[in-house]
């Protein structure tokens, strides 16, 4: 029952479509953020002329670097796309066969994030030491908080796998409870931290005091630098399925048929369409946080899960 | 279940030649293997005694004893016999009491795998050592060995204890190898006191247990006579405590760790991947044995298990924290073995938990994730052991401040480090993972405790686990990316060369058996789940072990599963065809260059990061945990100096007050001595005049 080769044609098509929304969404973000600071925001796909021009400029090894560097870009990546296989997308129909639970999941985020340190230190250049240290460091907080999260879902689901929590919590009722409430609330916070967005690391600088994931990909070039960038949007889109399959899994299906497919992508074209601009409109009026209290930031994250599992023992059962 | 064999005291004359007959049983390969040990350590002392140089063959031939002793375990599991033998050996009344059942030879497995992969590093690695030095490490190795073993057959207290503090005894003269510097014989002292407090400890605990033994005389202290007793309830509890106490300050747990961070350092590192692979495990054995075996699950309270859980999330945590601080390989590594144990713990904790509030499922869940992470930890933990000794040895450097750029120069133990590093990182698709896995997943189940208290406990003892882990994983960037990757910050790791062909064996078996481990947990999980049924008649549910070797599945699949094989081969699959498409579609080779670095044009080593500065940002987060010292200059000053001290709190607050309280209480006692001889002889009158009053 378990084995997933009957699915194989299935699990393909959803790594695609992980694949090109990753991009897409980043693309999305962008332009709202560009209408909301009055620019003239670049198109949607303006993140895949990016990565298809950086694939196809010369990559540059720095010297000195070993192979771990090359080597890293692509296990980020395909980590990415297998961590993109135990999360429900369109429909929950293919939760019990899932390869790994939800602290599996967590687990693969944390090994691209340990790999994507050590290629940042490989160089052996300040730069990379910084941002490799400093993405342990916000990973550290975020990773507890993520497990917190995930044991207030399993207490109302009775189920780390994510499919199954999203079935349960969808044919649940659609008012919230306070456990859920602050659950959501962590891991908007936890949302925020891991991929770098605003307030804690800023995607579009470059300057020393503050950037954490930029400062990690500083050496890289070229095609490695694009499938970096690329594993990075999955990345997004990955934290942010996940969040909508455990807090908002209303409008997805539960039962074959592609009838029940579409109307579940169409809902989820329109909760990604809203958690895009969503995302834009609080990066816009956020100010970027001190490196310094960043933690403080993430055990904010880590007290809301807390209370969020705490909330369930003692005001719901 | 297997033949039990009697022997009866008096020893009769074919005891022995008996015990042969009656054909091969595992604990028959045990006693072998013990034997082979003893008789390995004095020859490799005699031969190079007597021929003035190094014969590293006795390691390999430990080694070999080590693989016997490994296939007697999994025979003993497989078969699930238990064997036992009187030995004419011992007290009056109570003769040798060996017994092998299945906790026994699952921790024989653990002893021997580690035992046959360092020996065969060691063969490499003593061989250049001088004749003197090489005596002593080939005598006290396998005696050390055989010791441990013996401690994992023992069937009565008498014997338990012999063995015991032979392996604390062996253990000690091997920290003490380089006896000719004061920090490694001041690191050996504290090893000794704490070994020896432990072992008085297990002792009391042991006589309070034979009180209510059934039989009376030396009889009683056979583990047998043992568990048929019965205690108050107060007792029970003395027993409880001084038993955790006793092996938990030969485990490393909080407060009774002040010795690891000292004695690994001081002993050579096959000996601190014994002490830490195997030894720390013998101790959770001796606990599982005590509790689950001697006091009786009837006998355990849902508190008791709150307090090993409670201990083993504080260790977890404390422990992670305070590797974060070391820039010394080694004693980072034993920081790390107090965080493991702790783990250890938490799911040993939460089996009691769950067996005294009659929760079946997550009990022996958590008992096997707990019993499982001894076995990685012991292969992950030996496996670093081994690449720090290496990296020390090839480098000259107990500092990883001065390392940097391994990677190129010693390419294989890189790869082997950065497999050990991922799997104590409790990273996917490594074995790490899949014992932290199983131990969230019964940590899940506290939502069918009754209490809220215990209920808010296990969440927070998790949430703890999982800090530790994030926190490890920050700690193993901070060792490989500074010591293998980037540039060399000195001459040492400039010039450094790989590591010889043995030592790579010895690496690379443990290195195979953390991803063998990782990707096929199922054998190994079904062989633990005969242990727990043979220890406490439940096993995990039916349905999660019938399901393919392909699939971990603690309950249902609609709960929980994990199948890392999948995981791993997908990974693989993608990898592959990422790089294939870029090669077929890019095929431009990259061009190697300067580094780009911001465009800042120098660049040196020092300019890398240091592992103080790596730990910085957890120093300030976690303040309270550390007690610093530390000394910035005054910007006038013309001989500038910047100091940093970290130390442990349980020094100043504990460790240093009870050292003073005891030389206070020597002190007192010293007014007693270097009288007169008229005064001794008050002394003897009092006391036999009191010994009168008393006892008439």
């Amino acid at each position: 029952m378990n084995v997933s080769a009957d699915n194989l044609p299935g699990d393909f098509l959803r790594v695609l479509l992980i694949v090109f929304l990753g991009p897409l969404f980043l693309g999305w973000v962008n332009v709202v953020r560009g209408i909301l600071s009055n620019r003239k925001p670049p198109g949607v796909f303006q993140p895949f002329r990016d990565l298809f021009r950086l694939l196809r400029k010369e990559a540059i090894l720095p010297s000195g670097s070993s192979v771990l560097f090359r080597l890293a870009p692509y296990v980020v990546f395909s980590t990415m796309l297998v961590a993109s296989l135990l999360i429900p997308v369109v429909s929950t129909v293919t939760a019990y066969r899932a390869m790994g639970d939800a602290i599996v999941l967590v687990g693969l985020f944390a090994l691209a994030r340990v790999f994507m340190a050590l290629a940042a230190m490989d160089a052996g250049t300040p730069f990379g030491d910084l941002g490799g240290r400093r993405e342990m460091m916000v990973g550290f907080l975020a990773e507890p908080a993520t497990i917190l999260v995930l044991f207030t879902t399993y207490l109302l689901s009775h189920s780390t796998m994510t499919g199954v929590t999203s079935e349960v919590l969808r044919e649940g009722s659609i008012l919230p409870t306070p456990s859920l409430v602050f659950g959501a609330l962590a891991y908007f916070l936890i949302l925020l931290g891991e991929n770098g967005r605003i307030p804690i690391d800023n995607p579009a600088t470059h300057l020393e005091l503050t950037m954490i994931h930029e400062a990690m990909l500083l050496e890289y070039s070229g095609r490695y630098l694009a499938l970096m960038e690329w594993g990075s949007s999955i990345k997004l889109i990955l934290y942010l399925l996940l969040g909508i399959s455990f807090f908002f899994p209303w409008g997805m299906t539960g039962a074959p048929g592609w009838r029940g497919d579409l109307l579940s992508s169409a809902a989820l074209a329109g909760k990604l369409f809203v958690s895009g601009a969503g995302l834009a409109l609080f990066e816009t009026i956020m100010a970027k946080l001190r490196i310094f209290r960043v933690p403080e930031f993430m055990t904010l994250a880590f007290l809301l899960a807390i209370l969020g599992f705490l909330s369930h023992f003692i005001l719901e059962v | 279940m297997g033949a039990k064999r009697r022997f009866l005291w008096p020893p009769q004359k074919n005891d022995m030649t008996e015990l042969l007959k009656n054909g091969a049983s595992p604990l028959v390969f045990s006693l072998i293997s013990m034997l082979l040990w003893t008789v390995w350590g004095f020859l490799g002392y005699g031969l190079s005694r007597l021929f003035s140089r190094p014969f590293p063959v006795v390691f390999f031939l430990s080694a070999m004893t080590g693989v016997l002793l490994a296939v007697s375990g999994v025979w003993g599991i497989v078969t699930g016999t238990t064997g036992s033998v009187l030995l004419p050996w011992g007290l009056p009344g109570l003769p040798f009491h060996l017994r092998q059942d299945l906790l026994s030879s699952y921790f024989l497995v653990l002893l021997g795998t580690i035992a046959a992969a360092v020996s065969v590093y060691s063969t490499g690695f003593f061989r250049r050592e001088t004749h003197e030095r090489f005596a002593w490490i080939s005598l006290w190795i396998p005696v050390f060995l055989a010791a441990m073993a013996g401690v994992l057959i023992s069937d009565d207290a008498f014997v338990f204890l012999l063995f015991w503090e032979g392996m604390a005894l062996a253990s000690f003269f091997l920290v003490m190898t380089d006896f000719d510097r004061e920090w490694v014989r001041e690191a050996g002292f504290l090893y000794l006191l704490m070994a020896h407090l432990g072992t008085s400890l297990i002792l009391v605990s042991f006589v309070l247990l034979s009180l209510g033994s059934p039989v009376s005389g030396p009889g009683a202290f056979a583990f047998d006579m043992l568990r048929q007793g019965s205690v108050s309830r107060g007792m029970l509890f003395a027993i409880f405590f001084l038993s955790l106490a006793g092996f938990g300050a030969k485990a490393g747990v909080l407060p009774l760790h002040g010795w690891l961070p000292e004695a690994h350092p001081a002993a050579p590192a096959p000996v601190s991947a014994f002490m830490s692979g195997v030894m720390l495990k013998i101790a959770i054995y001796g606990l599982m044995r005590m509790d689950f075996g001697l006091l009786g699950m009837k006998n355990l309270v849902p508190g008791m298990g709150a307090t090993i859980l409670a201990l083993g999330a504080f260790s977890a945590l404390f422990g992670v924290l305070h590797a974060l601080m070391q820039h010394e390989p080694k004693r980072l590594l034993a920081y790390h073995s107090i965080e493991n144990i702790g783990i250890i713990l938490i799911g040993f904790g939460l089996s009691i938990l769950f067996f005294a509030t009659r929760h079946p499922i997550p009990a022996t869940m958590a008992l096997s994730a707990s019993l499982f992470h001894t076995l990685n930890h012991a292969l992950f933990k030996s496996l670093l052991f081994l690449g720090a000794g290496s990296v020390i040895a090839r480098t000259g450097s107990h500092d990883i401040n001065r390392l940097g750029g391994l990677v190129r120069r010693m390419p294989y133990t890189a790869l082997f480090f950065l497999i050990g590093a991922l799997s104590i990182s409790g990273l996917p698709p490594f074995n790490g993972f899949v014992s932290e896995w199983l131990t969230f997943q019964s940590a899940l189940w506290a939502t069918d405790l009754g209490e809220t208290m215990f209920r808010s406990l296990v969440v927070l003892a998790a949430a703890l686990l999982a800090l530790a882990s994030a926190l490890t994983a920050m700690c193993f960037v901070k060792v490989v990316g500074i010591s293998f990757l980037g540039n060399p910050r000195s001459s040492g790791a400039e010039n450094a060369r790989e590591t010889g062909v043995s030592e790579r064996i010895g690496m690379g078996v443990l290195a195979t058996a953390c991803i063998g481990a990782g990707l096929f947990p199922v054998p190994i999980l079904k062989g633990i789940d005969r242990v727990i049924r043979s220890m406490v008649g439940e096993g995990l549910p039916l349905p999660s072990l019938s399901h393919q070797w392909l699939w971990l599945v603690p309950v249902s699949s609609g709960q929980a599963q994990y199948s890392p094989v999948l995981l791993a081969v997908s990974l693989g699959v993608i990898l592959v065809l990422a790089g294939v498409l870029v090669r077929i579609f890019l095929n431009r080779p990259p061009r190697p260059s300067l580094p780009w670095n911001c465009g800042y044009p120098v660049r040196t080593p020092r300019m890398q990061d240091s592992a103080d500065a790596f730990g910085q940002p957890i120093r300030r987060f976690f303040a309270p945990f550390f007690l610093i010292d530390r000394h910035l200059p005054d910007p006038s000053d013309p001989a500038p100096e910047y100091r940093l001290r970290i130390e442990d709190p349980h020094w100043e607050f504990l460790y240093r007050p009870v050292t003073r309280f005891v030389l206070f209480l020597s002190g007192l006692a010293e007014l007693l001595r270097n009288r007169r001889i008229s005064v001794y002889l008050v002394y003897s009158f009092v006391t036999l005049f009191l010994l009168l009053i008393l006892l008439r």
